[in-house]
């Protein structure tokens, strides 16, 4: 079967490539990658595509509404990418293999979009015709067809690291987008804030449980505590104003990580200690400092943020320096539940934060949107806005994934309903491979 | 690495109003972000288009409150955060500039008395203020002292002509504990005269005895005096008055019958006035106002030790006091993330980073400034101008084969004290400010790590690892160097920075006089 390419908003389509239309000259540009740190519209800009199409009819009027359909498309277009309510507009191609359709948003348009050098000819037959060079600006990438893989949901990752229950079918060499979604049984008790891990794979993100540090004055101990992850967390009780320095394994961290992300769970059971924190992988020198203010007694998700490796990439210790600002002794203890690491060192790794997560059974949806919005969106169960922080453009590589959910539930360690029930925590996850050149 | 620009209705995050990340994109119309850092925090954010339907563009131009600007990387960090202050509908959209969480010590005058100890405050009360006051019946003045003297032949009735000297805290201070006084007094009094110590509410009304300090005997008495003043009084008095029971004709010589206060001072705590306890009353007024704006924690504001004599604000902004106190602490002052205020010693908590050079654009030095040899010029008690002896920076003069010599001018009558500003002049001056542009294109940590560029801030340490070991002396002074303000493009990821003058010897000699810090 012959190639196709369409513009379409999926309700009106102008097919280039049959009837009044014929593609005379086409070679899709191949994106390159951003240079900028901005994010939003994935690692690839943006190209401009220039299609030379023959259109034909045999009257005048019939003739300039098909030129004038294509125009009505890119202006469309172009309302969609200021963000006017009308549907996005797609370049769709299908090569002559049929194997799968390509799409691409059409993004903006050029002040000469239709390009033409010659005057409508009429042949003998008195048929109109002419060469239009289409030209807009399209999202660089090409998206595949849609492949869902959840995992279903258990307590087991409250907290804990979720990989799909099975493969993509296909491993994407490019990073592609996908849209996900956190799934509970129920929603959660109270308003809650959280961040969410996302990584390749189960080796690019980890899970550490505080009481597994080791330190060597004996200030920090393993401490039970029902509702925290195993049961114990580890507890720091300030009996000195000099630095506690606190490690932990990680266990089988991808090597070759040039960059993670921290997050720790804790809490400040002191109204008046606060706690200066540091932390560092392996020898590296140490990130910046954090402070845990005395203001709330409740579990909190702090996010450390970045830290580099240096040359040593086979990470498998993190340490974190902790510095109280008085030796006040017992009720006044730090306490850690868990910590995530991150890698942070591709396009796959992010920290996504988000304020009053779980209120309904299916929030937070973080949907890339490349196809229908001209930002991610991303919302609750039931369409209203998430309130988070981050670029919501997630993508991912190979054929699985990893996350990790860290939040609390008001005093809770984790989320819980409202009669403390630790709730089950899954996910979906819909890719679309990415292609910078149709195959 | 993705940065992404997001928008709040309050700094607490309650509500997102926008998520503009995709737009900044120039082909889809945007113009890029730039964030920029300074010796204050975060200090501006521009994102000069952002396209949006005009519809869509009154809407953010109609956005109540203050919203908070956050710019997040891959991490969940803040790259950047701060307050929406202006919003312009241009065309095509909107544009957008943001301010840091340091705007919120600039929004709000601060009044206050923390410690006086001048007596150009002090004031005569009149009969107008208070019955019984008759200062003409007095010698007086308070010329660095409080004096008050009786005069020969003038008629003193009982508890009444009352010479009193009075300070008032400033009106409608923003704190009000209760004043503490403290003085040195030196006088010679008639049997049965007191010296002694009142306060009235501002206005003179609610007049309340505090102490007596001396009850003359004939005899010349020295001492020292403190005391804690009546809560809620605004106005504190030092006064001598008749209370032999009877009318007192003085017959000595005016000012045989006389009362010195010196060494005053006037305080709002009892203890030691320090600038980290300013600081965290700043902050408590400031959250105080606006709480959205400060977080109320003063978590890091690090303890002083310093004694503060002369601290009274009237009208200043919160920003410009600590400003100043920073500076004469050799502390640095300034919002980063959670709008936390810092005020901490120099340079203690930033980071250190390496570049490798990959053009210098510009390096340059000039003749101009330098002075290699100084002298001061001061007065003596008769207004002569004197001038001190020559002082001179030998190595700067044998490495330009010249000498330069220049002057200052000190408002003094201390030979000494000229020539300490002397010698803070040299110091400033005797070798080259240079001037540089340099550009390098990644940025690393000691261990060699790779960083974005916008993780470099201002107060961070950059060491130029590439260039020439020791060629001069120049670059030695260069090569490593402190970030005094970064400026960050998002859009071609490129960082441009400002070394960090250093704070000029004098600038800070002549603070910590003023501040009474010895």
């Amino acid at each position: 079967m012959p190639a196709t390419i369409v513009l379409s908003d999926d309700t009106t389509d102008v097919t280039l490539t049959s009837g009044d239309y014929g593609v005379t000259a086409w070679s899709p540009r191949v994106p390159r990658r951003r240079r900028s740190q901005l994010g939003g519209r994935g690692p690839y800009g943006e190209v401009l595509e220039e299609i030379q199409v023959f259109i034909q009819d045999t009257t005048s009027s019939a003739f300039l509404g098909n030129i004038n359909a294509i125009r009505e498309l890119l202006d469309q277009a172009e309302r969609w990418a200021l963000g006017e309510n009308v549907d996005a507009v797609k370049i769709k191609y299908t090569p002559a293999s049929g194997a799968q359709t390509y799409r691409s948003t059409i993004v903006g348009v050029p002040e000469d979009a239709l390009v033409w050098d010659e005057e409508f000819a009429k042949s003998a037959s008195a048929t109109f015709s002419i060469d239009v060079m289409v030209r807009f600006w399209r999202a660089g990438v090409w998206l595949g067809a849609a492949e869902t893989e959840s995992r279903t949901a258990s307590t087991s990752f409250n907290p804990g690291v979720m990989t799909p229950s099975s493969n993509f079918s296909e491993s994407v060499a490019l990073p592609s987008p996908y849209k996900w979604n956190i799934s509970l049984n129920t929603p959660v008790g109270a308003a809650t804030e959280g961040a969410i891990l996302f990584g390749g794979n189960s080796n690019r993100v980890k899970l550490l449980e505080g009481e597994n540090g080791t330190e060597g004055t004996g200030d920090f101990a393993s401490t039970a505590d029902t509702g925290a992850s195993g049961g114990n967390v580890g507890r720091l009780t300030p009996n000195q104003t000099t630095a506690y320095e606190i490690q932990w394994t990680i266990s089988s961290l991808s090597i070759n990580v040039r960059r993670v992300g921290i997050v720790i769970n804790l809490r400040n059971n002191s109204g008046s200690v606060t706690y200066a924190i540091r932390a560092q992988v392996e020898s590296a020198p140490f990130g910046r400092t954090v402070t845990v203010d005395a203001s709330d007694t409740d579990p909190r998700v702090v996010i450390y943020g970045l830290l580099g490796t240096g040359p040593e990439r086979d990470i498998d210790l993190l340490e974190l320096e902790i510095t109280p600002s008085a030796a006040s002794g017992a009720g006044h203890e730090l306490d850690i539940d868990t910590i995530g690491v991150v890698s942070l060192d591709n396009s796959e790794g992010r920290i996504l934060s988000f304020a009053s997560m779980g209120q309904t059974t299916s929030d937070p949806t973080i949907d890339h949107a490349t196809l229908t919005e001209p930002s991610p969106v991303v919302t609750d169960g039931s369409g209203n806005g998430e309130t988070y922080s981050g670029d919501a453009h997630l993508v991912s590589l190979g054929n699985t994934a990893a996350f990790l959910v860290l939040g609390n539930s008001g005093s809770d360690w984790n989320l819980v309903d409202g009669t403390s029930t630790l709730l089950e925590v899954g996910f979906s996850m819909t890719r679309r491979p990415a292609f910078l050149v149709p195959e | 690495m993705t940065l992404a620009l997001q928008v709040f209705d309050t700094p607490d995050k309650g509500e997102l109003l926008a998520d503009f990340t995709s737009r900044l994109h120039p082909q889809v119309g945007g113009s890029g972000l730039r964030f920029s850092t300074n010796k204050h925090g975060f200090a501006a954010l521009e994102a000069p288009l952002v396209p949006l339907p005009l519809s869509e563009a009154f809407r953010v131009y109609d956005w109540p409150g203050t919203p908070y600007v956050v710019v997040s990387n891959e991490a969940g960090t803040r790259a950047w955060g701060g307050r929406l202050e202006d919003v312009a509908i241009v065309p095509g959209g909107v544009r957008l500039g943001a301010l840091g969480y340091w705007r919120a010590l600039l929004d709000v005058p601060y009044t206050a008395l923390w410690s006086d100890t001048s007596t150009a405050r002090w004031e005569l009360m009149t009969q107008e203020d208070q019955g019984a006051r008759f200062p003409d019946r007095y010698e007086t003045d308070n010329n660095r002292r409080l004096y008050m003297a009786l005069k020969l032949d003038e008629t003193y009735g009982s508890g009444n002509h009352i010479c009193s000297w009075y300070y008032e805290r400033p009106h409608n201070s923003n704190r009000s504990t209760a004043l503490v006084i403290s003085f040195d007094f030196d006088v010679t009094l008639p049997t049965d005269w007191l010296l002694r110590t009142r306060s009235f509410d501002s206005g003179f009304g609610g007049g309340t005895s505090e102490q007596t300090v001396v009850t003359g005997d004939g005899t010349n008495q020295t001492g020292s005096h403190s005391e804690t003043i009546t809560s809620g009084k605004e106005i504190v008095v030092i006064e001598i008055v008749n209370n032999t029971g009877g009318n007192y004709t003085s017959t000595a010589d005016t000012g045989d019958w006389f009362a010195r206060i010196t060494g005053i001072r006037m305080k709002s705590k009892s203890a030691t006035v320090l600038a980290s306890d300013i600081a965290t009353h700043l902050v408590s007024f400031i959250n105080g106002v606006n709480s959205d704006q400060l977080s109320s924690s003063d978590v890091l504001i690090e303890a002083t030790t310093t004694d503060l004599e002369d601290e009274i604000y009237e009208d200043q902004l919160p920003g410009d006091i600590l400003d100043r106190l920073a500076l004469l602490h050799n502390f640095e002052v300034g919002v980063w993330e959670d709008r936390l205020l810092h005020f901490r010693e120099r340079d203690t908590e930033n980071r250190h980073w390496y570049v490798d050079v990959t053009r210098i654009v510009n390096l340059e030095r000039s003749l101009e400034e330098i002075r290699n040899s100084a002298y001061a010029t001061y007065r003596d008690a008769n207004g002569r101008k004197l001038r001190t002896s020559v002082a001179n920076n030998t190595e700067s003069q044998d490495r330009f084969d010249l000498i330069r010599r220049g002057f200052v001018n000190v408002q003094t009558t201390s030979q000494t004290e000229a020539e300490t500003h002397r010698d803070a002049f040299l110091t400033d001056r005797a070798d080259f400010a240079v001037r540089a542009e340099i550009e390098f294109v990644r940025l690393y940590d000691q261990g060699g790590a790779e960083y974005p560029l916008y993780m470099m801030r201002a107060g961070d340490r950059v060491t130029m690892r590439n260039l020439p070991p020791n060629i001069s002396t120049d670059i030695d002074e260069i090569r490593t160097f402190l970030a005094g303000r970064t400026e960050y493009d998002a859009l071609n990821d490129e960082l441009a920075l400002e070394p960090r003058t250093p704070t000029p010897t004098l600038v800070n000699l002549v603070a910590k006089r003023r501040a009474g810090i010895r």
